[in-house]
């Protein structure tokens, strides 16, 4: 069978398995809860005189909007990603698609694609919702381009990161243990300010929360502070995120290649 | 409940319910271990405070909400004269006792290593009340956020939903740790003060409120389990 006749077939239902997960929307309906409450005032703010001396461009107000966005969802992203591979080797899935034909490689590239873009539908809605206050707030249309770009700029390379890291490492950690542990890492290496007395990962070129793309596109200020503001910071930080990722995704690959060729 | 019962439900729990506890614990003292350039003794008794506070109290939400109600014979066992809640009690209880064990330990070892931090209401209390009454650190965190979590997998039948939303209200409550401290009435269900605000007027009462809360978590968790109709409800696309 065609290689690429098998990847869209598993994307396609992979996409559609996690859509229709009411895990997934319930989910996100709380985080929406909670990142209105949050940032709301911030995005009214925006409006406030005073907060002008920022002096922020249309660009940088997209992107601080995408990262004010995006330190919640990825949470959900990344745990509701983390059972799928367990859960295809508990309800045997996984031995009834080993005797079909298709190459295991694009059926990791499958589920890892179909996943990925169905757990980033409430994500992105929810980060239109933001950018759409935002526009009625600040009045200016010119904000909805920017934003679109901006997503996929700041939030989309740390989304292929963590969803990488999400849909592998269950594989060898108990899928509870590996969400705790996904929470302490989300916090220590995005939220945690640089200065706070613990070394940390946040505010290098490996924050998947996106600060480090934002201050080194559109200069703006990130958790703890300033860091090098320049173009190849941006760029160096999408790389690394997205070369991880891929790599990620080929050690998966061959795991379970080595998996499959032992049984 | 007979021993042999007791061994059976904890060789179905596995290894990994044992070991988490552990594991957050130390691994959490040995990355303190190795990255302690910079990092005082005031840091480090902050650090170890939190991870019993925090840390303990989150995994053992997380895993109570994977593993207490979570049944893959549960059609099979509720067809059985003893009744599906008396396991899943059973279960939630040796996840919580486990947990508190390894707590009481490590609070005791931080006690003689002296990287002890006291909420500033009972700097002055004599031991052993001082000790004990410290233990309100972890012991109603834990007791809340797994209580929490019981109650979210019994409602959501996700474990992934009730992980997610577990890790999500201990991030904003660490987040937000302020507006947690100036709100009054949040005071309830305000889990970290002693990480985020140890000289706090209100330690002890937020210490019993939150167990308060926790009891009605409890008692609605209580009430969940008697209803079979809702233990056999699956969530598509969940285990």
């Amino acid at each position: 069978m065609n290689s690429w006749k098998v990847l869209r077939g598993v994307l396609r239902y992979e996409f559609l398995m996690q859509i229709r997960r009411p895990a997934l929307w319930l989910a996100f309906l709380v985080f929406t809860l909670i990142d209105l409450r949050t940032v709301i005032g911030q995005v009214i703010e925006l409006r406030n005189p005073g907060f002008s001396h920022m002096q922020f461009s249309v660009w940088q107000t997209a992107a601080a909007l995408a990262i004010m966005t995006n330190w919640l969802a990825p949470l959900g992203i990344g745990i509701l990603i983390a059972d799928r591979l367990p859960r295809d080797r508990r309800t045997r899935a996984e031995e009834v698609l080993n005797s079909l034909p298709g190459t295991l490689k694009m059926r990791v590239l499958g589920k890892y694609l179909g996943t990925l873009l169905a757990s980033l539908v409430p994500s992105f809605l929810l980060y239109l919702l933001i950018v759409g206050l935002a526009v009625w707030q600040l009045g200016n249309l010119g904000l909805i381009p920017a934003a679109l770009l901006c997503y996929v700029l700041v939030v989309l390379p740390g989304m292929c990161f963590i969803a990488a890291f999400s849909l592998a490492l269950p594989i060898i950690i108990w899928v509870p243990l590996y969400q705790f542990l996904f929470f302490g890492y989300w916090f220590w290496g995005n939220l945690l300010a640089p200065g706070y007395g613990l070394p940390t990962l946040s505010g290098t070129i490996l924050t998947p929360i996106g600060s480090a793309i934002g201050v080194g596109f559109f200069g703006i200020p990130t958790f703890g502070g300033q860091e090098p503001s320049s173009t190849m910071y941006g760029v160096s930080s999408i790389v690394a995120l997205l070369g991880i990722a891929v790599l990620v995704l080929v050690v998966l690959y061959q795991f379970l290649r080595f998996e499959q060729a032992r049984q | 409940m007979s021993l042999d019962r007791l061994r059976y439900e904890l060789r179905l729990l596995g290894k990994p319910v044992f070991l988490t506890p552990l594991l957050v614990v130390s691994g959490f003292a040995l990355f303190m271990a190795l990255v302690n350039r910079g990092v005082t003794p005031y840091t480090m008794a902050r650090a170890l405070g939190a991870s019993l506070e925090m840390l303990l109290p989150m995994a053992a939400g997380v895993v109570v909400a994977t593993i207490a109600t979570h049944d893959r014979a549960i059609e099979l066992q509720l067809t059985m004269p003893r009744s599906y809640h008396r396991t899943a009690n059973a279960r939630f209880l040796f996840i919580l006792l486990w947990s508190a064990l390894i707590a009481l330990l490590t609070s005791a070892l931080l006690l003689t290593l002296n990287h002890w931090r006291l909420p500033t209401q009972i700097v002055h209390w004599g031991q052993p009340w001082q000790f004990l009454t410290w233990q309100l650190t972890w012991l109603s965190s834990m007791l809340w956020l797994v209580a929490f979590g019981l109650v979210l997998s019994l409602l959501l039948r996700s474990r992934s939903a009730s992980g997610a939303l577990i890790g999500v209200f201990a991030i904003m409550q660490v987040m937000f740790h302020s507006g947690f401290d100036e709100i009054v009435f949040l005071h309830p269900v305000y889990l970290f003060p002693l990480t985020f605000t140890p000289d706090a007027n209100y330690w002890l009462t937020n210490r019993v409120e939150l167990l308060g809360t926790a009891a009605v978590l409890l008692v609605l968790a209580w009430f969940l389990l008697r209803k079979s109709e809702l233990l056999l409800l699956h969530a598509p696309g969940e285990e």
